[in-house]
């Protein structure tokens, strides 16, 4: 080893590093970390996924839809590198779709995140591929739609069931928000509204860009599918948000 | 040993025909609600008439075939929904592909085995297509399937017109779904009606047996 004591042990995943890290896991996580973020709330009888969109251009139009609906009840959003999150999202569709096939019946959230979770974790064993640079949050209903569901896979395969979840840059002041809440009698609109709050408060602390907010959810007035939140709504919401930001600042 | 490979060579499970007609503000299609199992009258209380999108289908031959036709269908729809993008398939479009699958599975020598009929609308006009085990397709403002394409069509082309009110169309499928059953060995008295308007709108009726039917000898009946 020519560079010195402890280099060269990152060039792949299928390498550990003398003290027993995988360095390729740790860069993977990183890419999340410098990117935009997102948020999952679990309120009553819904689920609210949130994601801000660093606008990249003065030139851009519209930023390019990043929340994807996988199958008719369940959604994602996600943080870290743009290309990465689509194939994951492509790649859960198609689990979607052959679970539908294969069992007639809806695939649960729960087993999808599971799935997702060995795709991602298998991702991490072996030199001939890189860790996926992507933090997922899962969520949406169960074909019997009794129950809201929430979950979030992280790049080193960690899968976890949540109440609410943030990813991204500021995934710690928002997990400091999101601690506040009184999540089980979060109502659906209400839930909108908190995330796009959360959103705006995040960013605004570490002032950088420009961003486009992006929200849909899954609850009882879109009878259980997971959709965007209708722009009437959104505009509200976002409105609020700069409201309360402004209200904070004066007092 | 090799065994030959070999093909379904002829359907189990089958519904017998299915009719339509476009009138004045849709399409509106009509079928029994039977699956036979050979001569069998087995599963007398089958819903054949299915509702996908932006269209309505039917279809008689093998039942198996047409649940499998119906989760393609499904699955394109949906699919197309997730993205988010605003588009939606028309019922024309939908149909094309199905003609495609159907084109695809008899030059595998391996056909579902059916004749569906497809309904719905584009661009404010009512659409009505049907599609063959062959791949065979047309679009009509009457179709008849089975039986129905040798009882049914010579009377839905006499008596067709292209402003039909909706009651006018329940009517002239009632009549054709009477003829068959007096003369059709596979179906049952117990009718279901479905439609959709040019706004996409789907309204599927509950299934009820025919009226007006006359039972009584030949010879007895004083015809008007």
């Amino acid at each position: 080893m020519s560079h010195g004591l402890g280099s060269g042990y990152d060039l792949s995943a299928g390498t550990y590093s003398q003290d027993g890290r995988v360095f390729q896991v740790e860069y993977a996580a990183k890419a999340v970390e410098n990117s935009g973020n997102a948020i999952g709330i679990r309120g009553r009888d819904c689920v609210v996924l949130g994601v801000d969109k660093p606008r990249v251009s003065e030139m851009l139009v519209r930023a390019a839809p990043k929340n994807a609906t996988l199958s008719q009840n369940i959604g994602m959003t996600s943080a870290g590198l743009v290309a990465d999150c689509r194939t994951l999202a492509n790649w859960c569709r198609e689990e979607c779709r052959s679970y539908k096939n294969q069992y007639h019946t809806e695939i649960p959230v729960r087993v999808l995140s599971e799935r997702l979770s060995l795709e991602m974790q298998e991702h991490t064993t072996t030199s001939y591929y890189r860790p996926y640079g992507a933090t997922v949050i899962l969520g949406g209903f169960d074909e019997d739609h009794t129950k809201p569901q929430l979950f979030m896979v992280e790049p080193s395969g960690k899968s976890f069931g949540y109440r609410a979840c943030s990813c991204g840059m500021n995934q710690s002041p928002a997990r400091t928000e999101l601690e506040k809440l009184d999540l089980p009698n979060l109502g659906a609109e209400e839930a909108v509204m908190t995330v796009a709050r959360i959103l705006h408060q995040i960013h605004d602390e570490s002032k950088n860009l420009a961003f486009e907010l992006e929200l849909s959810w899954a609850c009882a007035a879109t009878g259980f599918r997971h959709v965007p939140v209708p722009p009437e709504l959104l505009a509200r919401a976002e409105e609020a948000a700069k409201r309360f930001l402004e209200e904070r600042d004066h007092a | 040993m090799d065994a030959p490979i070999t093909r379904t060579l002829e359907p189990i499970n089958t519904g017998t025909s299915v009719v339509g007609i476009t009138y004045k503000d849709g399409v509106l299609i009509a079928s029994d609600t039977l699956v036979s199992y050979g001569s069998l009258s087995r599963f007398r209380s089958i819903q054949r008439l299915v509702s996908i999108g932006p269209c309505l289908i039917g279809a008689s031959g093998d039942y198996s075939d047409f649940q499998h036709i119906t989760d393609l269908l499904t699955q394109k729809v949906d699919e197309a929904s997730f993205h988010q993008d605003g588009f939606q398939y028309t019922a024309p479009e939908l149909f094309e592909y199905l003609c495609r699958v159907m084109y695809e599975r008899r030059s595998k020598v391996n056909p579902y085995w059916n004749r569906v009929v497809m309904a719905g609308s584009k661009q404010g006009k009512p659409f009505l297509g049907c599609v063959d085990l062959y791949g065979t397709h047309y679009a009509s403002p009457t179709v008849a399937t089975g039986y129905g394409e040798q009882l049914a069509q010579p009377i839905l082309r006499k008596e067709w017109h292209p402003d039909m009110s909706l009651e006018e169309a329940h009517a002239l499928l009632e009549k054709c779904m009477r003829v068959l059953l007096y003369r059709d060995c596979y179906t049952i008295n117990k009718v279901q009606f479905a439609r959709i308007g040019l706004d996409g709108q789907t309204t599927i009726e509950p299934p009820a047996p025919l009226t007006g039917t006359r039972w009584e000898a030949p010879l007895t009946i004083t015809l008007p």
